[in-house]
């Protein structure tokens, strides 16, 4: 046993494989915050924000430059978003909106989901099948372009519910970066390896399995990344079928009764939502590829 | 000095963008920016301003005028905050919603365009297969417990609050979306009500539309009136007053042409041509027909006041306190100059009109062009 604090730390937890497997996880968690919190890096994300803050409030408020003067300020905002008693309904005290925010999670989540499950398999084989991709990447590339809001009137007769015509717009931008990233991924790897893998007796299945997707997991994480961003890009314009709840709907209604703080809290809500969405795929991501993690590290990029 | 500015070009380049004035792009007095929706019954006189060009007949020379048609009032009012339009016809909420902005512009209501025991906006429509009903106070409760919609803080929305709380009925989802979601739900089959203004009832109702709704009830069942109104920012007004009383001697002549049954079948294709895929006959319903007493028509279809006498401010202080109660805005009455009809008395006065204008009794839909 080590005789460090960490190994004492150990000790206090038990010599059990799950107590040491936590005490592991919960010392490696300390070590990267410590080191993240001693690098330059939260500093200069906090003097990023000062900056932008800074500059609305300038630009709004003080100097009030042409074209910004007219927009909502900083200190009106946050006012409104931390008042008791806000003037157009929305605020942090307010439970409504945070039901605005718990109803476009649950939407974002099953699109995301939808057009993971959907665009994941579809683009590893539009990659790994020729003929596949002859066959079904140009109706696929023609219907990329569109954007979700001009599929909203299709959506509403196509689907039974209003709730799946926004899912359905939600899910159409992703599962279009989610295919595509994936189908990129398949055809970036080198076929030196895949006829390696059949030299050595594997079979199409086997390649698929051992080779295909962990060579393509990189560009199928980066893909989510993007496709989750692209989910609450474009929650806006499927909510404006909701009707009652959700960020999109919450800034649709504000734009409609000309409530300019209340579009800058739901943007501003959307923005931190999105971000912190964003960032749980990104350390999924991270964890479902540590091979590759130590490979860079390795490497020196980690 | 020269690799100073080569090296920071972009830097200085930004910096002159936000420092130098922009001149305001509407606010050269020569040239006006009409915004209208040219889909709503009420706002028909902007059509026929836009149609004949009866501006050139009243305003001074060298002023020239741009409509801009827009699918929403709020596209009205965020233009005008932004010194993009000079003068709106809104409905009776957004035009209150507009005068309440004054710390961005001061928007004032200056005139009627059309007013009606909720004619052209407080309609009513149920899905077709809903079954029939013995009397407009029937259907609505019949919309207990089912998926209602209309438009937020808009005129329809008020109707139908009012509504629920009169016949003490809660519908199972009252989904607030605009007129053109609306007509697609009610033709997939998701909607069991909805209240919309004219020209959409008249598109999608049974009489001379595609037959997916049918008209149930109106404001006047339930004496519940709606107003279109003209809007206008002061400092156009004050910069200009030459103008703004010209427009609003021109939106008199609207009025008194529209008033004139000789002029119906043209505008009803005047209004036509200005909104892809109605037909005349239902611009021309919107306009002039009588609605069948048994779902909600009234006897009189529109009437012309022009200016804000004892009903019409009525009509909006009530207003002001529904969109204060549904936290839209934050007063309940209208500010010192919110409601300014001085110009529009002044042009009556000098017109030797009486007021109101006159009215338009409804025809029959027999007579309505085919």
């Amino acid at each position: 046993m080590s005789s460090t604090a960490g190994g004492a730390s150990l000790r206090a937890r038990g010599t059990t494989l799950g107590g040491r497997l936590k005490a592991s996880a919960v010392d490696a968690l300390n070590f990267r915050a410590g080191r993240w919190l001693r690098s330059s890096k939260p500093y200069l994300a906090l003097l990023g924000f000062a900056l932008f803050l800074g500059f609305w409030y300038y630009a709004v408020e003080v100097a009030r430059l042409p074209r910004f003067k007219d927009l909502p300020g900083l200190t009106v905002v946050v006012r409104e978003w931390l008042s008791r008693s806000p003037v157009y309904g929305l605020s942090i005290f307010t439970p409504e909106y945070y039901k605005h925010i718990l109803i476009s999670l649950e939407r974002v989540g099953w699109s995301f989901l939808v057009s993971t499950l959907v665009g994941v398999p579809l683009g590893l084989f539009l990659g790994w099948s020729r003929t596949l991709k002859e066959f079904a990447f140009p109706i696929f590339e023609l219907f990329r372009p569109i954007p979700a809001l001009a599929w909203i009137p299709m959506s509403i007769v196509l689907f039974p519910s209003t709730e799946s015509s926004i899912l359905f717009l939600t899910c159409i931008a992703p599962f279009f970066a989610t295919t595509l990233n994936t189908m990129l991924g398949v055809e970036s790897i080198d076929s030196a390896y895949m006829r390696a893998a059949t030299c050595l007796g594997a079979s199409r299945w086997q390649v698929f399995r051992h080779v295909i997707v962990p060579g393509a997991m990189p560009f199928i994480f980066t893909g989510l990344e993007i496709s989750m961003g692209l989910c609450w890009f474009s929650l806006v314009g499927g909510e404006m079928l909701s009707g009652n709840y959700g960020l999109g709907y919450m800034i649709i209604d504000s734009f409609m009764n000309i409530s300019y703080p209340n579009i800058v809290i739901g943007m501003a809500t959307l923005g931190v939502v999105g971000y912190a969405t964003s960032g749980m795929v990104r350390i999924l991501g991270n964890y479902m590829m540590r091979w590759r993690m130590r490979e860079l590290a390795l490497g020196g990029r980690s | 000095m020269i690799r100073f500015v080569r090296s920071n070009a972009l830097a200085l380049a930004i910096a002159s963008l936000l420092l130098t004035p922009f001149a305001a792009q509407s606010a050269d007095p020569v040239k006006i920016i009409v915004g209208y929706q040219p889909w709503f019954a009420g706002t028909t006189t902007a059509i026929i301003i836009r149609a004949t060009e009866m501006w050139k007949q009243h305003m001074p020379p060298g002023v020239q005028v741009e409509f801009q048609a827009s699918l929403q009032g709020p596209v009205i009012i965020n233009n005008m905050l932004a010194n993009k339009m000079q003068i709106g016809y809104l409905g009776d909420m957004p035009a209150i919603v507009a005068t309440t902005k004054e710390e961005i512009a001061d928007i004032r209501m200056v005139g009627v365009s059309s007013y009606s025991m909720g004619q052209s906006c407080h309609l009513l429509m149920v899905r077709n297969d809903a079954p029939q009903f013995k009397s407009p106070q029937d259907a609505v409760k019949w919309l207990d417990g089912k998926v209602v919609a209309a438009p937020r803080g808009g005129c329809t929305d008020l109707f139908f609050r009012k509504v629920m709380k009169s016949e003490n009925i809660t519908p199972k989802e009252y989904q607030a979306q605009g007129a053109e979601t609306i007509v697609t739900n009610f033709r997939a089959g998701k909607l069991d009500g909805a209240v919309l203004p004219d020209f959409p009832m008249s598109y999608i109702n049974n009489m001379v539309g595609q037959g997916v709704a049918r008209l149930v009830a109106t404001g006047f069942t339930y004496k519940i009136p709606d107003a279109a109104i003209i809007v206008m920012r002061k400092d156009f007004m004050d910069r200009n007053p030459q103008i703004a009383k010209a427009w609003l001697k021109t939106e008199m002549a609207a009025q008194q042409y529209m008033l004139d049954p000789k002029n119906w079948d043209k505008i009803a294709e005047m209004a036509a041509a200005q909104n892809q895929g109605y037909t005349k006959r239902q611009t021309w319903v919107s306009n002039f027909a009588a609605l069948p007493p048994e779902q909600g028509g009234g006897p009189v279809r529109q009437e012309f006041r022009f200016v804000f006498d004892d009903d019409v401010r009525a009509k909006i202080l009530d207003g002001y306190k529904f969109l204060k109660e549904i936290k839209v805005i934050d007063v309940d009455a209208p500010r010192e100059g919110a409601i300014d009809d001085r110009l529009a008395r002044e042009v009556a006065k000098e017109a030797k009109v009486t007021l109101p204008l006159g009215q338009i009794a409804g025809e029959s839909i027999e007579r309505a062009p085919k």
